[in-house]
């Protein structure tokens, strides 16, 4: 990765309302979790986030001022025909490569996070979008051939989480990357429950989320296959994020929600809730199933972080099953546990079809990611492999389907990621959705 | 009041009962509000007799609780208790009993016969608003071989389709079999087998056999209780389980109990499901007698032995509660006049033997697994007892008069929340039959209150308790 494109165009950003990370030369270590993310309290419903339709509507206004465009052309070097001639030769280059195969898409499934704020740093006032850290985050799963990436669509802050989340699924979806998308909440807040029980703010709730996320994006290639659409996951580890019993769940939250979706679109996959990955996540699991769970689901998900839980889920349901997450601690045994116990899992569910490998970065070293992403005190954004033997696994296992044909780039398909971030639309809808 | 609050309290009602008064001989016990020492218990006072009378108010409702039993001559007790929401009805003779049953959900039905050898029970239940109601259907026959053993079979039956009540897996046909073993007042064994189907809520069908064995024993001064179940289960869901019960007591210097419980439900491969642990101590004003020692347990054993050589069929039980049952049921038989030394002398002999709390401690914690909620609990009491020597301490004169009761809960909901209540509570009995109880307790919520976002108001309670020969 050239530091080129790490390096952040700052006034661009402040300019445009995006966030620009704040100094820091280095990231401390974080509890396992979702880190100060968000931290929201359990009182009424949306009155306590400070997210105003006013900034909504000021980021909506950066955002049409400019954008993350490539770097000027210097007026006054070039003549105008020499100028066009060479944008006419750039944009048949550009084409040239775009139209090269697509990286294989060769390895499964990964989680990733929207990050937008690091430890230390107070939340910012406009929306949370780090351009940098999506690029860099999208073109290493575009490039370690993943077929599907899971991420939050969190509902917490409304404007910045769910916003924020935009221009992963929206790049994602136009390099045909299947997406998986969690309808949560980071904070630990009850509000996306809430709504999901209160049969006006569900409609309003679930169809600014399809608006969101499930609308059309123009394919980075001719290549990509854009058929399946996006799948929504409802909720996450409800007991151990929300203290949710495993049957409430499903008859109170999923239930109407899985009735209210496939109203609106009876091809959309709606994937339950896994529990967690523990022992105690067998358990849980079980209850969710004998409480009727196969009536409200399209995919059971479950999670496997420790290889004793497995014989207990393998034999619960004949419905498809996606690991929606599983990983181990310690990046020396990373690439052991997708070796060996992501054989074991495809080899004891008979209906398994995608394992999400958690995770592509988050902000506790030494655990489960696989980059460190950082920025430096003078702003510059920097990653650095921290699982060196699995992204090496990944990388060969690209190299070898690739079989010496030259694919197309990242930077070939996505030259920008300005087409991604969110709308004025998109920001109409969230501040209507705060207006709830 | 925090839980560090509490324990200082704790601490100074500990300093203030230190010192307390010699012990002095038994006396026929004196009440502040007077009541004859004997009750009359072999026929009706009158034609018809108050036995039971409870008045309950709950103000977060509004609901009243209303609950009476009569005695109808020596013919039998009939019962009623009302609320808004439930109405039960009870006759109850020598051989037979019978009761009604009425929510806003359900009604049911009970009846019971009681033979020289054989004890025939039997009810049937059904929801009033389900499309499909069904009935469940219940039955037991006990065959007393002994005065000291007694078989039980059971079965039940459930063709409700759909229930609104229904639990994550419901019983839809039972069988069991087992037996209660009471040599004695010290030492109690009771072992059942059962085998049942089981239809969850998604319509799946399991086989459960359950093993169960639960005793009772004392040693010295040493009260255990334990209680194991192992369930195994077979079909879609299938798995085993396992169950333990334990509760140890220790009576130190006879007025100080100390006791120690644990329960834990295991899912034999994946661990723990759910699990109890308390610990806590009490203060005696009287010197301590467990429930199944001391001259009320030997009159209880010598009263029941007596009434199966007459040819009477009845339950033996320990608490205050059961015995008055027993008493009751006995003054209703044929054989009551050779019964009536008895029955006169297992009444004075637990009045004699009553327990006088002073203050007391308990810690609980429960943590369940499915729900992922951890719930910590430490309550303490204080009491004033009522003596003649109106002491404050180590009293054989003394009867309880006031108990004041605290208890702090916290719960860890999920990863992130963590909920507190308060209960508080005032009891005062004006005499051994007759109580006023007040409580008020904050709200404990649960995830899914804080997920529906529900509105828990505080709880504030009073009651009026008559229960006459207790």
């Amino acid at each position: 990765m050239s530091d080129e494109r790490m390096t952040p165009k700052k006034t661009g950003r402040r300019r445009l309302g995006i966030r620009a990370p704040l100094s820091g030369a280095s990231i401390p270590d974080q509890p396992f979790g979702h880190p100060s993310l968000s931290h929201w309290g359990t009182q009424g419903w949306l009155e306590r986030t400070e997210f105003s339709r006013r900034r909504l509507l000021s980021l909506g206004a950066a955002l049409a001022i400019t954008g993350l465009v490539s770097p000027p052309l210097l007026a006054g070097e070039l003549s105008d025909r020499q100028r066009r001639r060479r944008q006419r030769r750039q944009a048949r280059r550009r084409k040239k490569r775009r139209e090269r195969p697509l990286v294989p898409r060769v390895n499964d499934a990964i989680n990733i996070q929207p990050v937008w704020i690091f430890p230390g740093e107070e939340e910012p006032e406009e929306i949370a979008i780090i351009p940098e850290i999506v690029d860099l985050q999208m073109q290493e799963i575009y490039e370690l051939g993943f077929k599907s990436i899971r991420l939050t669509l969190s509902f917490d802050t409304l404007g910045l989480n769910l916003l924020g989340a935009i221009p992963y699924v929206r790049v994602a979806r136009a390099l045909g990357i299947h997406v998986l998308g969690i309808i949560g909440e980071f904070g630990y807040g009850h509000d996306l429950a809430r709504a999901l029980v209160d049969p006006r703010k569900r409609e309003i709730v679930l169809g600014g989320y399809m608006a969101l996320y499930d609308q059309p994006i123009s394919p980075a290639s001719s290549h990509v296959d854009q058929s399946d659409p996006i799948a929504f996951q409802i909720l996450n580890e409800p007991t151990n994020f929300l203290g949710i019993a495993p049957a409430d769940y499903v008859r109170i939250f999923l239930a109407p929600t899985y009735d209210y979706f496939k109203q609106l679109r009876p091809d959309l996959p709606i994937v339950s809730a896994a529990p967690v990955g523990q022992n105690s996540g067998v358990l849980r699991a079980r209850q969710m199933l004998e409480a009727g769970l196969e009536n409200y689901t399209d995919i059971i998900a479950f999670h496997v972080y420790n290889r004793e839980s497995v014989p207990g889920l393998t034999t619960l349901t004949s419905k498809p099953v996606w690991i929606t997450e599983s990983g181990v601690r310690g990046p020396d045994n990373h690439l052991p546990w997708v070796l060996d116990t992501f054989a074991e899992l495809r080899n004891s569910f008979s209906t398994l079809e995608q394992i999400y490998f958690f995770q592509l970065f988050d902000l506790a070293p030494g655990r489960f990611r696989i980059l460190d992403i950082g920025v430096r005190e003078d702003g510059v954004i920097t990653s650095e492999v921290e699982s060196q033997a699995l992204y090496d696994y990944w990388v060969q296992q690209v190299d070898t389907a690739r079989n010496g044909v030259e694919t197309a780039t990242y930077k070939d398909l996505v030259p920008s990621i300005e087409p991604y971030l969110p709308t004025e639309a998109d920001i109409d809808l969230a501040a209507s959705l705060i207006e709830l | 009041m925090t839980h560090r609050g509490l324990r200082v309290v704790l601490l100074g009602i500990l300093v203030l009962h230190l010192p307390g008064q010699a012990a002095r001989a038994d006396a026929p016990p004196i009440y502040p509000w007077p009541t004859p020492s004997i009750r009359c218990v072999l026929e009706a006072c009158n034609n018809i007799q108050l036995v039971d009378f409870s008045l309950r108010r709950f103000d977060a409702d509004g609901n009243v609780a209303v609950g009476t039993r009569l005695r109808l001559r020596d013919w039998g007790f009939l019962g009623v208790e009302v609320d808004r929401t439930h109405q039960t009805l009870n006759l109850t003779t020598a051989r037979w009993g019978f009761d009604l049953r009425r929510d806003d959900r359900s009604e049911g039905l009970g009846a019971e016969y009681r033979a020289r050898r054989l004890r025939l029970r039997s009810s049937a239940q059904r929801e009033t608003q389900s499309a499909n109601a069904g009935w469940l259907t219940q039955g037991e026959l006990a065959l007393r071989v002994s005065s000291d053993f007694e078989l039980i079979i059971g079965a039940l039956k459930d063709d409700r389709k759909n229930p609104l009540t229904a639990d994550l897996e419901r019983p839809v046909s039972t069988a069991s079999i087992g037996g209660r073993w009471q040599p004695s007042s010290h030492f109690e064994l009771f072992a059942q087998f059962a085998d049942s189907t089981l239809e969850t809520l998604s319509g799946s069908r399991l086989d459960r056999k359950t093993y169960a064995f639960d005793s009772v024993f004392l040693a010295g001064a040493w009260r255990f209780e334990t209680g194991l179940e192992y369930q195994d289960l077979t079909g879609r869901f299938a798995r085993r389980e396992g169950a333990l019960r334990l509760r140890a007591d220790y009576r130190v210097g006879g007025h100080t109990v100390i006791h120690l419980a644990a329960r834990k439900k295991d899912d034999v491969n994946f661990g723990a499901i759910a699990q109890e642990a308390e610990a806590g101590i009490t203060f005696f004003a009287r010197k301590h007698s467990y429930d199944r020692s001391g001259r009320a347990a030997q009159s209880t054993v010598a009263l029941h032995r007596r009434a199966f050589e007459l040819g009477l069929n009845e339950t033996r039980g320990y608490s205050l509660e059961e015995r008055r049952r027993l008493r009751e049921r006995l003054a209703l038989s044929k054989h009551r006049a050779q019964l009536a030394g008895l029955i006169d002398s297992l009444y004075r002999s637990q009045v004699a033997d009553r327990n006088v709390p002073l203050a007391g401690f308990t810690w609980n914690q429960r943590e369940d697994n499915l729900d992922g909620s951890r719930t910590t609990t430490i309550g303490l009491f204080w009491s004033i007892p009522w003596s003649k020597e109106r002491s404050l301490g180590i009293d054989q004169s003394a009867v309880e008069f006031l108990r004041f009761s605290i208890a702090s809960t916290e719960r860890d909901i999920s990863s992130g929340f963590r909920v507190q209540g308060k209960r508080l509570g005032l009891d005062i009995a004006l005499n051994r039959e007759l109580r006023i109880e007040f409580a008020w307790e904050d709200p404990i919520f649960t995830g899914l209150d804080f997920a529906l976002d529900r509105n828990l108001a505080d709880r504030f309670e009073v009651g009026l308790v008559y229960r006459y020969g207790i």
